[in-house]
């Protein structure tokens, strides 16, 4: 169940800035869930590279690349404990996006944004991997993506809390201003307007919920597990996307 | 005199007939009537002429005309015995009690209204050594197939198995390799929703014709091969008609004469498939049906005599497919599906055909297939939007210069107007995996263009050194304006029958396919793509144990060779300026193997064999060569059936070499769009299980006088094999599980012919 905390995994790669102009240093804070690992030591490993064209079917990876910069080689993680899930932002690290990442790219290229490509890797001592990886969009000529942010989420109109005992209807509470109004060129070089579609993933290892994916216009629905973790083991995650990158992770223990 | 003739008539019937001889004379009596009457065929209601009627102990008889009627001027008062004994026919004897003069209606009933045969036949009606035809009363009844011409084809040598589609795949080629044509013209699509049945109603298609390897200059741009369907002649003799309820769908078809030179036929189906699918996702979280899944589909057939040497047909085929949903929220595999799921196809075909035959050796014809299509799909923000303008021509001299020569010229041209817009993901599928969409650049462009597949031909049929060796040297010339390019395509094919019983055949060509229009658009593909092109090369062995016999054996086989250069493939990342390189014309391939074709045929039972080993394979650049997603060592089908009386029981037994798979070795997750990527092992380096199928089929025929009730149950899978056809994986694709092919599957359909 893609909802579901268990195994050594990333949910998300937090950027400070998801969109920069080229030459800019951004922070990367990885956000890790090892809920069943019971505390094992973790290595992380870190690359970054000008995407190899991972939007056209090319694998996410910056092994061979000639610019590729190593960020990181097999350094220790500090996993939170303070949840018993072992979940939480992990060692953030930084990237600096070339300054001539946009030369020789066409005018729509430019606007629209180019990816630069940040690979990201997590071993336990058994050999357990899992891999993950983001872009950095870098762009001129128009405003810059920014983070979108989760106020809260409710149930029946108050913050969600305590660790629910029931089906139990969950709301996000977003700032109208989350989902930003930008324009890109289209293919023949005309501007196009729209408007940010955030999307919501759900976390937990404390139950079911109806969907893992929501809209924001949709809530979902919380169902307890039959055998829910001890007091103080219960562990419900949200992560919001705009779908450019840009991302907001919000987290709740009981 | 008049007694002796009178006796040379009765002897002669008798010889014909075996009813009771009467004697060379005729009672009269001082009280005679007259009986007229009609002879007609029952359940059909065709007239039978040239049938003698006796009437016992009379001795009295007459023969039916031309229109089943006969007359007896001279009767007895009395209880009159008529006799009717037609070869084929059911001895008919009806007793009637003759007072005053009377008008009566005779129904002579089949002894079978089955069909008996096994009719693959080779090079019917055509002049192509390659052309296997299946005729309707052959594919409206074979198992498995529903009663679908386009799916009873799969049956035959050479054509893989497909899966969920029922698209035919011909020796080692892809799906888009081979082109569909209803009365020698193109249609968008066969099928309805991807492979339930064909567009065209089953009963007014007169045969299907299969082109495989080494097929003539008279069809080009399919480098696997031709499927066309070839209409019927609508009925002259009657008016008639059928119609049909089954689990899927139900229809309707009348034909008939309109005067003595002209006849028509009007057909329609609708489907309430819907209407299931909704009740089972009743209640669904995640999908919310809008508006069911349906098509329908007409058609009409209009056939003029004009002349002696003129003939006129004109055809009309619409269909429509729809489909609506919404995921209520988004896809758990891919967040990108999400929101209105919109697909509409529909087209229209107006095929007007004129032949004309000049002399006994010089004959034209003319077919025009005019037209307008349209595609819609919408899912989420993407979309794709396409509505077309037809416009084929095929024209076709045939010259009979001498005894052992005859020449075809030919024009065989395409016209099409395309508008179409889209916005889809660049998604690429190496391997027969695909990406997620969520992670795919997006391309949008509104497009028009106007494509023009210009083709001409030139064939020769010779009796080289003799009348039994037919040498075909022919030559093919094709322009795709897509590509620029104007090309010659050579192909020579030779049928050698040594004697009655054993035949040999040989033909090679060359075959071009212009680009599909994704790969060759100037955002979304790459609009310096030039055709791909096949190498064909196919030998058969022709052995009719049977001869005239009534019973026996017929075999077919031979090899097959075929190299494909410049194939377009999918190409991953993108050009220094960011742009897409998305297909190129870097592939390659090459596929060969054996086919085998043993027919055994007996009086009311029938039965073929077919069987093909096969090797294809396919190269690119990276990946290197690896087989070909459809490849499939061996592919056996057994199909028999028997016929008691008016019940018909047939099956057909296949097996099928699992189909190639990419192993996905891991998968790494996006971030940015909250999906993961999977992580390709060696492309098609494993294999799914084999797949195995028990079908069977039943069919019933009730003769009432005036109209025939038929029933079939057709039961695919009765074994409930589990047949591998795919791989779920989970979403990091750490896990994975098999998805099976189609379980138990029966189709009870219920059919009225009057």
């Amino acid at each position: 169940m893609y909802s579901h905390l268990d195994s050594l995994r990333v949910l998300s790669l937090s950027v400070d800035q998801p969109e920069v102009a080229p030459g800019t240093t951004v922070t990367i804070t990885p956000y890790v869930s090892d809920a069943t690992g019971a505390g094992r030591a973790l290595t992380y490993s870190a690359s970054s590279c000008p995407d190899p064209g991972t939007s056209q079917g090319v694998t996410a990876s910056c092994l061979g690349s000639p610019l590729a910069t190593v960020i990181a080689t097999n350094l220790p993680v500090t996993l939170p404990t303070v949840a018993h899930s072992y979940t939480g932002f992990v060692n953030a690290f930084s990237v600096t996006v070339p300054a001539n990442i946009l030369a020789g790219q066409s005018s729509i290229n430019t606007y629209n944004g180019v990816s630069y490509l940040v690979a990201y890797s997590l071993t336990a001592a058994d050999g357990t991997t899992t891999s993950a990886f983001r872009r950095i969009i870098a762009s001129q000529g128009h405003a810059l993506n920014t983070n979108p942010s989760i106020t809260d989420i409710l149930s029946a109109g108050v913050p969600f809390t305590p660790m629910p005992t029931m089906v139990t209807t969950l709301v996000p509470s977003i700032p109208s201003a989350a989902s930003e109004a930008y324009t890109f060129q289209d293919s023949s070089g005309s501007f196009v307007a729209a408007t940010e579609s955030l999307l919501m993933t759900w976390f937990t290892n404390a139950g079911d919920y109806q969907y893992i994916r929501t809209d924001l216009v949709n809530p979902n629905q919380f169902t307890p597990g039959k055998t829910a973790p001890l007091t103080g083991h219960n562990t419900f995650v949200f992560v919001l996307r705009d779908r450019r990158g840009g991302e907001a992770v919000l987290q709740r223990d009981f | 005199m008049f007694s002796f003739f009178l006796a040379l008539v009765i002897c002669h019937s008798v010889a014909q007939d075996t009813a009771p001889s009467p004697k060379p004379s005729v009672a009269v009596v001082s009280m005679s009537r007259k009986v007229i009457g009609v002879l007609k065929e029952k359940g059909t209601k065709k007239r039978l002429s040239g049938v003698n009627i006796f009437i016992l102990p009379e001795k009295l008889k007459a023969t039916t005309n031309v229109r089943g009627e006969f007359s007896f001027d001279q009767v007895a008062e009395g209880n009159l015995n008529f006799v009717i004994n037609l070869a084929g026919y059911k001895k008919l004897e009806k007793e009637v009690s003759l007072k005053e003069d009377i008008e009566i209606i005779f129904y002579a009933e089949k002894v079978s209204y089955q069909t008996y045969e096994t009719t693959i036949t080779d090079r019917a009606n055509r002049n192509d050594v390659v052309v296997k035809s299946l005729r309707r009363e052959e594919f409206l009844t074979m198992p498995g197939a529903n009663g679908d011409p386009v799916k009873a084809v799969q049956n035959l040598p050479g054509v893989a198995r497909t899966g969920f589609s029922s698209n035919i795949i011909i020796q080692g080629s892809a799906p888009q390799d081979t082109q569909y044509l209803i009365d020698d013209l193109s249609v968008p699509l066969v099928f309805h929703f991807g492979g339930l049945t064909s567009v065209v109603m089953p009963e007014e298609i007169d045969s299907v014709d299969y082109y495989s390897a080494g097929y003539g200059p008279e069809y080009s741009r399919a480098m696997g091969g031709i499927v066309g369907l070839h209409t019927k002649s609508p009925a002259t003799d009657r008016t008639k008609g059928l119609f049909f309820v089954d689990t899927e769908k139900s229809g309707a078809m009348i034909e008939g004469p309109i005067n003595d030179h002209s006849s028509y036929l009007v057909s329609g189906r609708y489907s309430y498939l819907g209407i299931i699918l909704a009740a089972a996702l009743k209640g669904n979280d995640q999908v919310d049906l809008t508006v069911a899944p349906s098509f329908y589909d007409v058609s009409g057939i209009y056939l003029n005599h004009l002349t002696a040497s003129d003939d006129f047909k004109f055809t009309t085929i619409g269909s429509h497919d729809e489909l609506k949903f919404v995921f209520k929220q988004p896809l758990k595999t891919d967040p990108s599906i999400r929101g209105d799921f919109d697909n509409e196809t529909s087209f229209i075909r107006l095929i007007p055909q004129w032949t004309h035959k000049y002399s006994d050796e010089a004959q034209a014809k003319v077919s025009l297939g005019l037209g307008k299509d349209w595609f819609q799909i919408d899912f989420g923000s993407n979309y794709f939007q396409l509505a077309t303008v037809n416009a084929d021509l095929r024209a076709d001299l045939e010259e009979k210069y001498s005894k052992s020569w005859i020449v075809n010229y030919g024009v065989d041209t395409k016209f099409v107007h395309t508008n179409y817009g889209f916005r889809l993901p660049a998604m690429t599928r190496a391997g027969g995996v695909s990406d997620p969409i969520s992670g795919a650049s997006t391309v949008n462009a509104t497009v028009g263009r106007d494509d023009v597949d210009a083709g001409l031909y030139f064939k020769n049929t010779v009796d080289l050194f003799s009348a039994e060796n037919k040498f075909m040297p022919s030559l093919r010339f094709d322009y795709f304006t897509q590509t620029h390019q104007a090309l010659l395509a050579p192909r020579i094919a030779d049928h050698y029958q040594m004697n009655e019983r054993f035949g040999m055949k040989f033909a090679t060509g060359i075959y071009y396919q212009p680009p599909q229009g994704q790969e060759i658009d100037a955002t979304y593909g790459n609009s310096t793509l030039t055709a791909p092109y096949a190498y064909h090369a196919a030998l058969g062995f022709e052995e009719d144990f049977k001869q005239n016999n009534p019973s026996g054996f017929n075999l077919t086989a031979g090899p097959f060779y075929r190299k494909f250069e410049n194939l377009v493939i999918q190409t991953a990342g993108a050009n220094a300026d960011g742009s897409l390189k998305h297909y190129s014309n870097d592939g390659a391939g090459e596929a060969f193997g054996l086919e085998f074709l043993l027919k055994w045929q007996a009086k009311a039972m029938s039965s073929f064999i077919s069987y093909t080993l096969s090797k294809s394979t396919r190269t690119q650049p990276i990946y290197g060569t690896s087989p070909f997603q459809y490849d499939q060592t061996h592919n056996f089908n057994w199909v028999a059936s028997i016929n008691r009386g008016n019940w018909k029981y047939s099956g057909r037994v296949r097996y099928v070499t699992g189909n190639p798979s990419t192993p996905i070795t891991g998968g790494i997750f996006d971030s940015d769009n909250d999906v993961y990527d999977p992580i390709r092992g060696p492309l098609y380096s494993e294999r799914e299980g084999a797949f195995f199928s028990l079908d069977i089929r039943i069919d019933k025929k009730w003769i009432y006088d005036t109209w025939i009730l038929s029933a079939y149950l057709d039961v695919e899978n009765i074994t409930n094999a589990k047949n591998p056809e795919s791989v779920n994986y989970s979403y990091d694709y750490l896990q994975s599980t098999t998805v099976n092919g189609l379980p138990v599957l029966p189709t009870l359909g219920v059919q009225g012919e009057f």
